[in-house]
């Protein structure tokens, strides 16, 4: 387990996503065909409507707008001060300020008293944490007894040639929209991070292994997103 | 940051409580201050609104 003082990946995500700021949100839809509303909606749907959302690595605020809009309070916080600057900024021309608080924080190190939220959200951002393990051990910490973990996550699937197609899809894709938003070794980077992200099942038992409960996951996309959701 | 979020918010390295110095501040927000551990003698500053709670060695 990564201890919280040797952090040299932690901050070489907050300088890579302050540089990609300024176009993660159009990355994103390319990468995902447009799929991404659709995939953070279906992950949100068990989110507690009324209660107090935790969105971890929040990046420009995609998962804390669609909590906002569901009527959730949301905390979010991000590495990155540029990606929160993004956030507010649009959280701003939506009118929706009052219903999300931004803060720079670290998902190791939350700044936050033991049990404070219903629910906890991670959406995109598992596979860049130093430590899976420990980043769901403190969501844990931080989540009220019966609280919910929701992770949205690219995965690779599990059939042979759907893996092969989605390697080509990573390898090649990727370093084009990169290329084209003049972040070629960002886009890199970040599909190179799927290589050592544990698949599916393996995730599953993570969640378990850091005391969460009724872990269950879902696929979609042809296997190659999945939905963890677990509970405190 | 809004004021009613010191209700939740705690040290990221000892996880006791903070306090809060404002400097400026715009319609029940704190537009820059600082929140401070006494227990890890630690200063976290809240620069545009946004209170950066990263540890020492993440605040680069």
């Amino acid at each position: 387990m990564a201890k919280v003082s040797d952090r040299d990946q932690a901050e070489g995500m907050r300088r890579l996503f302050a540089r990609i700021a300024h176009c993660y949100d159009l990355g994103n839809k390319v990468i995902s065909l447009g799929q991404d509303r659709a995939w953070r909606k279906l992950a949100l749907a068990p989110a507690p409507r009324d209660g107090l959302v935790l969105d971890i690595a929040t990046g420009t605020g995609e998962m804390a707008l669609d909590l906002a809009r569901g009527g959730s309070k949301v905390v979010g916080v991000d590495l990155s001060q540029e990606m929160l600057s993004r956030c507010r900024a649009k959280l701003s021309r939506k009118r929706l300020q009052p219903m999300i608080d931004l803060l720079q924080a670290d998902a190791l190190a939350l700044p936050f008293a033991d049990e404070t939220f219903d629910c906890a959200t991670v959406g995109f951002a598992m596979r860049n944490v130093d430590s899976i393990p420990a980043c769901f051990a403190e969501l844990r910490r931080v989540l009220k007894a019966g609280g919910r973990v929701i992770c949205l996550e690219l995965t690779t699937p599990r059939g042979r040639l759907v893996a092969r197609l989605h390697r080509l899809y990573l390898q090649k894709a990727l370093p084009f929209v990169g290329r084209l938003l003049g972040r070629k070794e960002e886009y890199i980077y970040l599909a190179n991070s799927l290589v050592h992200f544990p698949m599916a099942g393996e995730l599953k038992r993570i969640m378990e292994q850091a005391g969460l409960s009724q872990v269950t996951y879902r696929l979609l996309n042809l296997g190659t997103v999945a939905i963890h959701t677990g509970r405190k | 940051m809004k004021k009613h979020l010191m209700e939740i918010l705690a040290c990221p390295l000892c996880k006791g409580s903070l306090d809060l110095a404002v400097d400026e501040e715009r319609e029940e927000e704190v537009v820059t201050g600082s929140l401070y551990c006494q227990k890890c003698d630690e200063r976290y500053p809240i620069v545009d609104t946004i209170p950066n709670l990263l540890p020492p060695e993440l605040r680069g």
